[in-house]
């Protein structure tokens, strides 16, 4: 009986860990890269579909075709989504790849530094 | 079961998952239902006889349409360079050679103008020819210089096409001159439109009718073969003759694009899929190189850079306004038909870029050209403003965003 015990709670301890941090972490190291070169391509599609819309300079058909992208990007997002991983990180990564994290100065400084002479 | 095995199963399981999402193929049939795509048929609507197609052909490699019987259709539309001659700027009367030794041997007449493929010309989606396109069909009426005195006369607009390199001075009429000119250039003085047409039609068939040499009387023998009057010939049965011939010689070819429409989905790497995609979403390529031939013919300005040369004033190449007279066209040109387009180098209207990808390149980045190029004269220093503000607006959505991207791209238009 003691054993039993012992079992359960190992498999739900190694549930746990599967769930809450194996699954979370590899599906962030495989998807994340390519979520956030989603976000960018999607990011895109949807501005082309917006302002290029307004004054008709671009056929529907090549604007259809561009959102497609959009479609892989739902998918990956709710990937990880599902895995656990957090609506923050999914912010975190989308705002990255669209370059609207907060900067600091130091990064626009680093490039006027001489490295070499 | 170990953490090792069970971590493996993991990741494989969620690799899979992402095979729920469309693969290229099938964006790619997507893409073959928004846009209607369909394999192209090239089978010919000819019904040209044998004997008119010999005719042509003879016609297509004789000098002696020309005024001073040095240069044939032929000179300029080569099997070598995808039945283009491979060279920025075709050169006409008195020029020697194929290819760049035709500019190297510099005895001809600069025609300043790309010389244009011949590739699937007869095929009845091509509605307008030449850059500017000074000949269209638009119904069953045939558009050109020489207005309605020509109706009814020829079969096609590309047989109308064809004979019109005979009345241009600088391509078939012979050298300028003040004190030596030749029997054409004599009856053609300073006649425009259809009475040019008139005088180089006397002047042939003055020419087929006495035979001077031997070339004119196999080409005299030739016409009567395929039931042309000599007593009454024109410029329009050696177009209608011409027009068989290249109907003939240069049927439009199915490509690899092709065969991956029709079915066959190994034709395509994946980067050229990749690149199809690009081609008709997000590099708009499409918005205009659309249709089995990969054009609407309709005119529009990339902003190619003018240069040096130019057949209007002021070594200007005005474009489709050359043609109109409308301020709007200024700098336009035809969309070209990117069939085979890799083996028609050089590229624009112009030749200014030596490959596909730096004209690629100029429709999403065009100051690049003028940085590495620096204006060679004051006249192309001083209107580059107007070239690039001629530039159509949907060239500013174009959203290739990394170098791979544009390999892509170029990699399909391999297979086009």
């Amino acid at each position: 009986m003691k054993k039993i015990g012992f079992v359960i709670v190992v498999m739900f301890a190694a549930g746990w860990l599967v769930k809450e941090i194996l699954l979370p972490v590899s599906v962030a190291l495989i998807y994340s890269k390519e979520y956030m070169k989603l976000t960018y391509e999607c990011d895109t599609a949807m501005e082309a579909s917006w302002y290029y819309r307004q004054n008709e300079s671009i056929p529907k058909e090549s604007e259809i075709v561009q959102l497609l992208n959009c479609h892989e990007y739902d998918k990956i997002r709710k990937i990880l989504l599902t895995s656990g991983l957090p609506e923050s990180y999914l912010s975190w990564l989308g705002l990255k790849s669209l370059e609207l994290y907060q900067r600091s100065p130091e990064e626009f400084v680093k490039q006027h530094r001489f490295v070499e002479r | 079961m170990n953490i090792i095995q069970l971590l493996v199963i993991l990741i494989v399981v969620l690799m899979n998952t992402n095979a729920l999402a469309l693969d290229l193929d099938e964006k790619l049939f997507l893409i073959k239902k928004v846009y209607d795509l369909k394999s192209k048929k090239c089978d010919s609507n000819s019904v040209a006889s044998e004997e008119e197609i010999e005719a042509g052909k003879l016609l297509f490699n004789s000098t002696a349409l020309s005024g001073d019987r040095d240069i044939a259709c032929a000179n300029c539309h080569l099997d070598d360079f995808g039945s283009a001659d491979g060279i920025p700027m075709a050169v006409g009367v008195g020029g020697k050679g194929k290819g760049y030794d035709r500019l190297e041997n510099m005895e001809g007449v600069l025609v300043q103008r790309n010389a244009l493929s011949l590739i699937g010309r007869s095929n009845v989606a091509f509605t307008s020819y030449f850059w500017d396109g000074k000949v269209q069909i638009v119904g069953d009426k045939i558009i050109s210089q020489f207005g309605d005195s020509v109706e009814g006369k020829f079969d096609s607009p590309l047989a109308l096409a064809a004979i019109l390199p005979l009345v241009e001075r600088d391509e078939f009429l012979g050298k300028s001159s003040i004190i030596r000119s030749n029997d054409i250039q004599n009856n053609v003085e300073n006649k425009v439109y259809f009475q040019r047409y008139m005088a180089v039609s006397d002047a042939l068939r003055y020419r087929f009718k006495t035979q001077a040499n031997k070339d004119d009387e196999k080409i005299a023998i030739a016409l009567l073969d395929a039931k042309v009057d000599l007593g009454k010939l024109e410029l329009a049965p050696i177009g209608n003759l011409l027009a068989a011939f290249i109907d003939n010689q240069f049927p439009c070819k199915e490509r690899t694009w092709d065969k991956y429409l029709a079915g066959h989905k190994q034709a395509l790497t994946e980067s050229q899929k990749k690149g199809a995609i690009l081609f008709y979403g997000k590099a708009r390529c499409a918005s205009c190189h659309s249709g089995e031939f990969f054009s609407d013919f309709k005119f529009y300005s990339i902003g190619v850079p003018q240069g040096l040369f130019g057949p209007h004033s002021r070594h200007r190449d005005l474009g489709r306004a050359g043609v109109t007279n409308k301020v709007e066209h200024m700098y336009q040109f035809r969309t070209p038909p990117l069939n085979n387009v890799s083996s028609t180098a050089p590229y624009g209207h112009n030749g200014m870029f030596k490959d596909l990808r730096s004209i690629v390149v100029h429709h999403f980045n065009p100051i690049r050209y003028y940085i590495q190029n620096p204006q060679k004269d004051n006249d192309e220093f001083f209107s580059v403003g107007k070239i690039l503000d001629s530039r159509e607006d949907v060239l500013s959505t174009i959203d290739l965003n990394s170098e791979q991207e544009l390999k892509q791209l170029l990699e399909f238009m391999n297979a086009i």
